[in-house]
């Protein structure tokens, strides 16, 4: 091992006690009596990551907005980039020697796709104008009373506290967000099957975050929840539970006319139905612009092209090390200096909402099409669970600057 | 889900569980000792769901890849939950996070300075003990690309540190 490699062993973590489950076979027993529904508890889909892979971020214009005369009367969108992709930089802030995708996809439709090119409307945002009067109002509303402060000094953190130590956070940021924790902790009890029995059902959990957003007033309707509990406490000396408190939490999408955005809203419920933390978004929307979408075909060449612009050709090979670890005992062989080409049939799309930053800082939510399809690689790995997104928006209507950097494009790989 | 699904998920529990654990306990710390098995729970409930996706080939990277998202998660709920366990009383089995102070702030300060996306890339190599073989699984690329990308992480990563050994 070199110096460098023993160091980083030196620091991990688990070196020192290295991880054992408490009671492998009672799980194994546990979940086998589960039913083999495609739904995973928590979340939905299994999503392999593609590191490095294409930002979301699309290109800062450099004119201003104007609108096509031989249009229907549609504002060209200017996009500064996109509020919440997994690995959104803006073209300024991304290092040079930041990580470039290592691998190009040739993307190509499958016969599932369909030809027909749906609508879907575009709806800019409208976002409190004052953090700290926002902040008061929504600490308000969680019975938090006290004067906002100003955490960071700059009016982008915000944070409300009460004597108890309640506490609502609003981040004013491109999409605000806010978040409230509470002290209380609901009934504790001796195990924690006990402090899961004794937890609300899920239509109480509902309503009362459905009375919640009434009271926000952002006038979000929201998706089907996700539910599921969670467990905190006290452990005797021999590990075993000593005290246990149970929670309900519940997830939701933000819909906008029942189209689901990037927006979530999450409540955590205790045993006495009260709500001991949440957290959500900030901003009404406005009226819907219905600019004409790009048929999922063209979407999917689309992708192609940023493929294809971000591997011009390179005939100088390179030397790399290959083994475990990549250490100085492996072997090396050749490899071609441009990546390998991963083929991804995409067979099914659907459309969905997502928020992005106008060149003027204006906040919009805009379609998208998440593409779902199969990929293979050269080693032989197939998945079926990778998605793609591609802004769905007619690009006659979305202005890019022609001297991209590279690594910008409409296209994100969803992680 | 038959017998033989059973066995083979039982198998999956038993032989990749471990490092299933470890990989959530490196990067969500820390964590009680019931923390992490609800965690490795909420994985391998996946892994029995998606039974038939999992790969005979790059079994271990694909749970991981299961348990980054489970991880995800539970970075959300724990935030969420700082304030609200701060009034309970500490778990017996937590250790506080001087016992694993290590006095290497060099080594440090330069995972620090890697993009997410190397120092995470280092780090499955390192501390995971994927290879290039499972990590080109866990991407979908292929082992080739896998081989550049660690290669370059490290060589960034040595970088660093020699720039903040001299220093």
């Amino acid at each position: 091992m070199s110096d460098f490699e023993d160091r980083l062993a030196a620091l991990d973590p688990v070196a020192h006690q290295p991880y054992q489950h408490q009671n492998l076979e009672s799980m194994i027993a546990r979940v086998t009596q589960m039913p083999a529904t495609s739904k995973g508890r928590v979340w939905r889909n299994f999503q392999l990551k593609f590191v490095g892979a294409a930002v979301a971020s699309a290109l800062l214009t450099s004119g201003a907005i104007a609108t096509f005369s031989n249009g229907p009367g549609f504002a060209v969108l200017a996009i500064q980039g996109v509020n919440n992709s997994p690995a959104a930089q803006s073209p300024s802030a991304a290092p040079k020697s930041a990580m470039e995708v290592y691998e190009e996809f040739n993307f190509s439709a499958g016969s599932e796709l369909g030809t027909t090119t749906p609508s879907n409307s575009s709806y800019a945002l409208q976002i409190p104008s004052n953090g700290s009067s926002e902040a008061s109002r929504v600490a308000g509303i969680f019975g938090v009373s006290g004067t906002p402060v100003d955490t960071n000094g700059d009016g982008s953190y915000w944070t409300v506290s009460d004597v108890a130590g309640n506490t609502l956070n609003y981040q004013n940021s491109t999409v605000p967000q806010w978040n409230f924790t509470s002290v209380s902790s609901g009934a504790v009890e001796s195990t924690e099957a006990a402090a899961v029995s004794t937890l609300p059902d899920h239509s109480t959990v509902n309503a009362l975050v459905q009375s919640y957003v009434s009271k926000l007033g952002y006038g979000f309707s929201l998706s089907s929840p996700t539910f599921s509990t969670s467990t905190s406490g006290t452990a005797n000396a021999d590990g075993s539970i000593k005290t246990a408190v149970g929670q309900s939490d519940v997830t939701y999408r933000v819909l906008v006319n029942g189209v689901s955005s990037d927006q979530l809203l999450s409540f955590s419920v205790d045993s006495n139905d009260e709500v001991v933390a949440a957290s959500g978004p900030a901003f009404t929307v406005g009226s819907a612009q219905n600019y004409p979408l790009e048929s999922p075909q063209a979407g999917i060449s689309a992708l192609n092209k940023v493929q294809q612009s971000r591997f011009p050709t390179n005939t100088s090979p390179s030397t790399v090390p290959v083994g475990a670890n990549g250490g100085s005992s492996a072997t090396t062989t050749t490899v071609p200096s441009g990546p390998p080409i991963v083929d991804v049939t995409l067979n099914s799309y659907s459309l969905s909402l997502e928020t992005y930053q106008l060149r003027d800082g204006s906040m919009w939510l805009l379609p998208i099409y998440t593409y779902a399809g199969g990929a293979s690689n050269s080693y032989g790995t197939s998945s079926t669970s990778t998605t793609w997104n591609e802004l769905a928006i007619d690009p006659t209507y979305v202005k890019v600057s022609a001297a991209s950097p590279s690594g910008i494009t409409h296209g994100v790989v969803n992680y | 889900m038959g017998a033989r699904d059973e066995d083979r998920f039982a198998r999956l529990v038993r032989e990749h569980t471990p490092a299933v654990g470890n990989y959530l306990r490196r990067r969500l710390y820390p964590l009680s000792a019931d923390d992490v098995d609800d965690l490795v729970e909420e994985t391998m409930i996946v892994v029995w769901r998606r039974l038939n996706d999992v790969p005979s080939d790059a079994e271990l990277p694909w749970m991981i890849g299961v348990a980054r998202n489970v991880l995800r998660n539970a970075r959300r709920s724990k935030n969420r939950r700082s304030a609200f366990e701060a009034t309970l009383q500490p778990v017996a089995d937590d250790r506080s996070a001087e016992e694993y102070v290590v006095a290497d702030t060099n080594i440090r300060d330069a995972l620090a300075s890697l993009s997410d996306d190397d120092r995470e890339f280092l780090l499955l190599n390192a501390w995971d003990g994927l290879d290039t073989h499972a990590l080109g699984a866990l991407y979908v690329i292929s082992t080739n690309a896998a081989a550049v990308r660690l290669s370059r992480a490290q060589k960034k990563f040595r970088e660093l540190l020699g720039a903040a050994d001299v220093h």
